[in-house]
């Protein structure tokens, strides 16, 4: 029987750069089916409970350094997409022209 | 069999009537005798290295020159603690080959205590297991009974103990990994209090969850072994700035008021649930005062830690693309390159734990599984910490006795049920406790303690009223 979240899970793979053979990828995908199954019931408890989300258990006694807050970024602002969906990320010194090069500074 | 607690030891060789070198000689001829069946390290430092240790420790009593608190004293590291010269694999053959050129915070604190590092402790795989089968070395063996599991993650050190290989060891706790292992050899593991210990040097799995914990076969030595690595580390962003807590001299009595979370006791196996009873009902009839309560949160407990445990593990793990760590590839393309690194370098459960965890960290999941979790385990730390102010937590360790080798380890979610009452500590950043309170059939048995932040004195001197009771400590296989 085909796993129904089979392509899903080629696309996650794909995301955390883990190749499988297929008959991995079979038992991955029934796997990660009940899993996601037994975890998708947290959904509704966080509706339920609303809530904000806890990072860090000492949250409240946690202080962030000076000039230290994040700032969010969205990935679409990144000047530099690439054909195969992946980015070249700016703040590691890489540059289109990278493409492809194992040796050169480019990371995604 | 009984033997030795630590800190008999420790005095002994201080008081100069035990040579470090006849103590270090029992504990080789101990791990010589039963490593072969047992296989509870993954690397053994030389015979010759840890008799030339000894032999310092002895000529230093002899001069009477300062000894460290920990002096002669053989100790297992999990192999999940970077410890300079000496391998660290975490279990993985991504990392086979890996000598690392630091130690660890703990390990330099165990040596300036004069601890002598007796070798590296199996483990599942990045620590991510329940039974240490799911090691790239293969499975360690129950001391108890070599056909079951020892519980893991950190069933290397809990079974180096329970064999009499080594006088205390480092584990570390994820979401049980001290604790599961401690109830399935007899042995105690504590976790403490989230920020306590140094994490530096261990090597990341679920950051928000982790802690290096210690293990030993008495609560004596499990508070002996936290004095020394617990404290501030500036090398750590999460350590909290504590100093090193005092647990044996300010020793107390134990506190009186005992709650029985519910949802902490259902679900385990009879001969479980019988001596659990027993021991709080003679608790009971020693003047303690018991309360069954309900923390209605905790359904969601372990749905919530494995969620956060993938999510983490998906990140801490992306660093692995055989760049840094011995496992390289002759691929040319780079997505090949870390592609095939991965496929070669990860176990089938790391792997599906990673997946998990850009799964539900992805567009379209994030918000359902991620950001879910992260929103109930403010409202199970809240719950928790609400009845941990006001008296220590008693619950079961494990839902299971000890599993045959293969039992559970095939279904995933089988084996994240074992992890069912133990999760709970991680996801409050409390401190939690297992110790031994008797056999069934020959397998141990064991009772969690869970105590308010930074209350690791509460479990200390309740678990030293509790071998007081059973009169279990110290004991191994042999």
């Amino acid at each position: 029987m085909r796993c129904e979240r089979l392509e899903t899970i080629r696309k996650i793979a794909e995301l955390a750069k883990i190749r499988l053979s297929q008959e991995e990828e079979a038992k991955m995908c029934e796997d990660i089916e009940r899993i996601a199954s037994y975890l998708s019931t947290l959904s509704e408890a966080a509706r339920e409970i609303g809530g904000e989300p806890l990072y860090y258990v000492w949250d409240s006694y946690a202080h962030v350094r000076e000039g230290g807050e994040p700032t969010p970024l969205e990935v679409k602002e990144l000047p530099t997409a690439r054909k195969d969906g992946f980015i070249v990320v700016p703040w590691r010194g890489g540059s289109v022209e990278d493409e492809g090069s194992m040796g050169g500074s480019e990371r995604h | 069999m009984r033997t030795r607690e630590a800190w008999e030891v420790a005095r002994d060789i201080r008081l100069g009537s035990l040579d470090p070198v006849d103590h270090a000689e029992r504990i080789l001829e101990a791990i010589e005798r039963n490593e072969g069946r047992i296989r509870a390290f993954i690397s053994l430092r030389q015979r010759g290295s840890i008799r030339a240790l000894a032999e310092e420790a002895s000529r230093r009593v002899r001069r009477g020159e300062r000894i460290g608190k920990l002096a002669g004293l053989l100790v297992s590291v999990k192999d999940n603690i970077c410890t300079r010269g000496l391998p660290t694999t975490a279990g993985s053959r991504m990392l086979e080959g890996f000598v690392p050129p630091y130690d660890a915070t703990v390990v330099e604190r165990l040596e300036a205590e004069g601890a002598i590092i007796v070798g590296k402790t199996n483990l599942d795989e990045f620590a991510m297991g329940s039974t240490t089968e799911l090691s790239a070395f293969g499975p360690t063996k129950n001391p108890w009974d070599p056909r079951r599991v020892p519980g893991g993650s950190s069933g290397g050190s809990a079974a180096s103990l329970a064999y009499g290989g080594a006088d205390l060891s480092l584990g570390s706790d994820t979401g049980g990994s001290a604790r599961l292992p401690a109830a399935f050899t007899a042995t105690v593991g504590l976790k403490p209090t989230y920020g306590r210990v140094s994490r530096y040097g261990l090597i990341p799995y679920g950051n928000s969850l982790e802690q290096i914990s210690p293990m030993a076969r008495s609560v004596r030595d499990v508070a002996l072994l936290l004095e020394v690595i617990g404290g501030f580390d500036p090398r750590d962003a999460t350590s909290l700035p504590l100093p090193p807590p005092d647990l044996l001299s300010a020793a107390q009595g134990p506190p009186r008021e005992i709650c029985i979370v519910e949802e902490m006791i259902s679900g385990a196996e009879e001969p479980l649930e019988r001596s659990f009873w027993r021991i709080v009902h003679r608790m009971e009839s020693e003047g303690f005062s018991v309360e069954i309560v309900k923390i209605p949160s905790l359904r969601w407990a372990l749905p919530t830690y494995y969620t956060i445990a993938f999510a983490e593990a998906a990140s801490n793990l992306a660093r692995y693309v055989g760049i840094f760590y011995p496992m390289k590839s002759s691929e040319r393309r780079w997505e090949d390159y870390v592609e095939d690194v991965r496929a070669r370098g990860f176990g089938p459960e790391v792997k599906r734990r990673i997946l998990m965890g850009v799964y539900a960290l992805s567009e379209g999941f994030r918000e359902d599984l991620y950001v879910a979790a992260t929103k109930v385990r403010r409202v199970i730390r809240d719950e928790v910490w609400r009845v941990a102010r006001r008296c220590v937590i008693a619950s079961q360790a494990s839902p299971i006795l000890p599993p045959f080798l293969g039992e559970r380890v095939k279904d995933p979610l089988k084996l994240y049920y074992m992890d069912m009452y133990t999760v709970v500590a991680n996801l409050a950043g409390i401190p939690a406790m297992v110790q031994p309170i008797g056999f069934y059939e020959g397998l141990p048995i064991g009772i969690q303690w869970m105590a308010e932040p930074m209350g690791e004195n509460k479990l200390i001197s309740i678990g030293l009223f509790v071998e007081e009771m059973t009169g279990i400590r110290g004991v191994i296989a042999e």
